[in-house]
């Protein structure tokens, strides 16, 4: 038997450790892939986990034959190998977070879906890959928001509030062209690689940019990128809003009736959307100028109404 | 002995807006009810026979008798179909129930 997977040297290796909703993670490895998990996952842990939870530790092990092949293993266990170096990131996030599921779901509602924060309303944009989701929280950070998510949108379902998923913008082509001007030198300089192929970069918001706090869910934003679209946004039935985040759901929670009732009870607080566009950045000037005008018609009701 | 349906007793609802969200906890499935719908499905209390109902639509709604005898036979058949009626839970196998997703009933 040829045992071909072996650290090259340890004396390179080092650990990088990172807190996901509560769930501590720790990737250890080449330091060159450590300097890239550092801009997918760019917000170091803190010195004590935010749970008692078991951490979870990803090792990362290159070839010692120098082919680039390198393995992923996962607590001791092989998450998988991979042909080259383009193909590591996209494996480390996917490793996070399926770990995130598993073991942080009884503790938040994990959603398929994108968020920001806009003057402390949550904005949440559940969405199948392909809406540009991710993008949009990109350029709605670039306008502005501070960052949530671009992919797992956490939702407390005690206080309704949405928390940090503390991972980079993931984009596609179209996307990268987009943010990258505006984030210099926070990007993967190449692109990387799924397993099914697709090319992708990550795209780290700056550090100002991180949410910090918890906040409250005040806009359900149903993305809809349709390639040369005109910009435009329409209120949408609450309903609707449901089902979309019931259909987006990566755990079961909000499927059981009490995880519906919590879901109604936030979206009586919130306004539902739809947003199709072609243009990202223009999207995102409109979704923020409609918030802001319907916040004025808010107060201007609540104003009249004392 | 005439039909006096009415919603089996393991469903949730929740009002959002107009519509009625129709939870049925036996199969973890979610149905959208338009206001329409709802209003008809709150009149299926069981005291009421289908007729019965159609007949206050008919009045609250200003419409014929006879279109609110459609529509109501019409919204009772889906339900039936979703097997979210009382009579629906002793006769029908859980796993012979239609497979709906959340928002089948949606009455536009």
């Amino acid at each position: 038997m040829r045992h071909w997977f072996r650290v090259r040297s340890t004396a390179t290796n080092s650990t990088y450790t990172i807190d996901a909703l509560g769930l501590r993670v720790a990737f250890s490895g080449p330091r060159r892939y450590l300097a890239a998990t550092k801009l997918l996952f760019p917000r170091a842990g803190r010195a004590r986990p935010l749970s008692s939870g078991e951490p979870i530790t990803l090792q990362i092990e290159e070839s010692p034959t120098g082919s680039g092949h390198c393995r992923v293993t996962m607590d001791g266990s092989l998450v998988t190998a991979t042909s080259g170096d383009a193909e590591v990131l996209p494996l480390l996030e996917s490793a996070v977070a399926q770990a995130v599921i598993d073991r942080v779901q009884g503790r938040y509602f994990l959603f398929h879906a994108a968020a920001v924060a806009y003057q402390g309303h949550g904005l949440l944009m559940p969405g199948a890959s392909g809406s540009g989701k991710s993008t949009l929280a990109g350029a709605l950070v670039a306008a502005g928001c501070q960052y949530l998510s671009d992919e797992i949108a956490a939702l407390d379902p005690e206080s309704l509030r949405l928390t940090l998923y503390p991972k980079s913008v993931c984009a596609k082509e179209g996307g990268y062209q987009a943010l990258a001007s505006g984030w210099p030198g926070r990007a993967t300089p190449t692109p990387q690689l799924r397993a099914n192929g697709e090319r992708i970069w990550y795209l780290a918001p700056p550090a100002t940019s991180w949410a910090r706090t918890p906040v409250p869910v005040r806009h359900v934003v149903l993305p809809r990128f349709v390639l040369g679209a005109d910009v435009s946004i329409a209120r949408i039935p609450r309903a609707t809003g449901l089902s979309q985040l019931i259909e987006q759901t990566f755990a079961p929670g909000p499927r059981e009736a009490w995880g519906v009732a919590r879901l109604v009870e936030m979206l009586r607080q919130a306004n539902c959307w739809e947003l199709r566009f072609g243009d990202t950045p223009q999207a995102a000037a409109l979704l923020l100028a409609t918030i802001a005008d319907h916040s004025d018609t808010d107060r201007r009701r609540s104003s009249d109404g004392r | 002995m005439e039909d006096r349906p009415q919603l089996h007793s393991a469903l949730a609802s929740y009002e959002l807006d107009d519509d009625l969200i129709v939870y049925d906890e036996q199969s973890s499935e979610g149905f959208v009810l338009n206001a329409t719908a709802a209003h008809i499905v709150q009149l299926l209390d069981g005291s009421r026979t289908v007729a019965a109902v159609a007949r206050v639509i008919a009045q609250e709604y200003g419409v014929e008798y006879q279109q609110a005898l459609t529509d109501v036979r019409e919204l009772i058949s889906e339900l039936r179909e979703a097997s979210l009626l009382a009579t629906d839970v002793a006769a029908a196998n859980p796993e012979d129930r239609a497979a709906l997703v959340p928002g089948a009933i949606h009455r536009d």
